[in-house]
């Protein structure tokens, strides 16, 4: 018995195989269509229950957020999507810790041998769901960057042509040595964009890899655990679960954050969104 | 489980060995939408409406009690200028009132005085003239009756005119 890479098929609908992922993240996606149906319906100017609770995350979100952005408008643009992913990754994390998820299933022929396909698995142990996740967010960075700086600025950060452009007009007016450096540095710069280019392929994979690897690891080692020792053996590693599951959700959102900083921010001047990136690849290294 | 993957590799290639299926990939795309959708349009931008305004509220509140408390502190100044300037003004006319009230007093005490030793004279006059007249009346009356007595003691050696003249010196003598 073991937990396949690919989350398993249980059905079809029309052409669209259903796994037991995508089971658990409709169900999840349920859970927030009525919680924000709850909240749409229940909307008070004093507060109280899950508005309350929520009004009290939003808050607590966006100065977190500040400390990334350093700026409390860039922090209320970006809090719908961070704020939907931190929740959502979370949710469906801890979520997969329930039990009865990877555990109550159906007996199948897989590879033609019998075995136990679980109706529900942790919906981030499906790569299909990390991809997704990640490759929005990636997208969503570079929306915001052509919505903030206009097309041909944002991709003049990637494909730095003008740069050489101005360099080569610098060493036609006055053929000089500062000219000639000013090309240098212009055709690294172009060469920096491309590795640019590239790392934002880079980002989606690595956020998608990371968040998957780190739930399905998990799983696997949940898993392993309770067909050695069903009894209390799991139990210190469920904890660690709990704290993976938050902190990958951390991680993944806090990412998104700073890549959406990183494309809203003007090119020449993002130092400090540098060390933002730092900052976040460090709590992802304690992670 | 290396066959599997071989397997795998020779029909979809790293990535669908993995899992990955472009209509899983949809789907799951698709439900991330759904999610990502609703907080935005239905929770997060009118959560952070409300929280605005609320806090705009709080503040005009806030800006409100500030002003309240001043405008009580100056009234309460007002009144407390007030009641000082009325207990002063008390007191200035209660002063005024005691010196009047003396001044009226050591009037009148005067006027009761010069009235009373007014009367006190006049009595003392109407006492004298009264008694002048008296003594004339007596003086009168004694003169008739010695000139009876003498007359009916004299009557036949005097006549009128001696006898008058005698009773005139007798009085003389007598007075």
């Amino acid at each position: 018995m073991s937990v396949p890479v690919a989350a398993e098929k249980l059905t079809t609908i029309g052409t669209l195989p259903v796994t037991n992922a995508l089971v658990t993240a409709w169900i999840v996606v349920a859970l927030f269509l009525v919680f924000a149906f709850l909240l749409s319906r229940n909307r008070r100017e004093v507060p109280r229950g899950i508005q309350n609770a929520f009004e009290a995350f939003t808050e607590y979100a966006l100065n977190f957020m500040d400390q990334v952005t350093h700026d409390r408008a860039r922090s209320r643009k970006f809090l719908p999507i961070v704020g939907t992913l931190f929740p959502l990754i979370l949710v469906s994390n801890w979520m997969g810790l329930l039990p009865g998820v990877s555990t109550i299933g159906i007996w199948g022929l897989v590879h033609g041998e019998k075995e136990l396909i679980p109706l529900i698995r942790p919906a981030m142990s499906d790569l299909n769901m990390t991809l997704a996740l990640g490759i929005s967010s990636v997208v969503i960075s570079h929306i915001f960057g052509i919505m903030t700086l206009g097309v041909l600025k944002h991709w003049g950060k990637f494909i730095q042509i003008e740069g050489i452009a101005r360099a080569l007009f610098a060493i036609i007016k006055k053929p000089s040595g500062a000219a000639a450096m000013g090309l240098f540095t212009a055709l690294i710069e172009l060469g920096v964009g491309f590795i640019e280019l590239i790392s934002e392929a880079a980002k989606m994979i690595s956020l998608s890899l990371r968040l998957f690897g780190n739930i399905f690891a998990g799983e696997v080692l949940l898993h392993v655990l309770s067909s050695l020792m069903a009894w209390l053996m799991p139990t210190p590693f469920m904890f660690m679960e709990l704290i993976v599951g938050i902190v990958q959700a951390l991680v993944f959102s806090m990412l998104t954050l700073v890549y959406l900083t990183l494309a809203t921010e003007k090119p020449h001047g993002s130092e400090h969104a540098e060390q933002a990136i730092g900052h976040s690849d460090a709590v992802h290294a304690t992670g | 489980m290396i066959e599997e993957t071989k397997q795998a590799a020779g029909i979809a290639g790293a990535l669908g060995s993995l899992g990955v299926d472009g209509k899983l990939f949809l789907a799951q795309l698709l439900n991330f939408g759904v999610v990502l959708f609703v907080m935005w349009k239905w929770v997060y931008t009118p959560l952070l409406k409300v929280m605005d305004e609320r806090s705009k509220k709080i503040e005009q509140g806030l800006k409100d009690a500030t002003d309240a408390a001043a405008l009580r502190r100056s009234a309460d100044e007002e009144r407390d200028r007030i009641v000082l300037a009325a207990r002063a003004d008390a007191k200035q006319i209660v002063e005024e009132a005691a010196v009047n009230a003396e001044t009226e007093r050591v009037a009148a005490t005067a006027r009761t005085k010069t009235e009373v030793e007014r009367i006190v004279t006049q009595g003392k006059e109407r006492l004298a003239a009264e008694k002048q007249t008296l003594m004339a009346s007596v003086r009168a009356e004694a003169a008739d009756l010695v000139t009876a007595v003498a007359e009916k003691v004299l009557r036949e050696k005097l006549d009128a005119a001696a006898d008058k003249k005698l009773i005139k010196d007798a009085l003389k003598d007598i007075a």
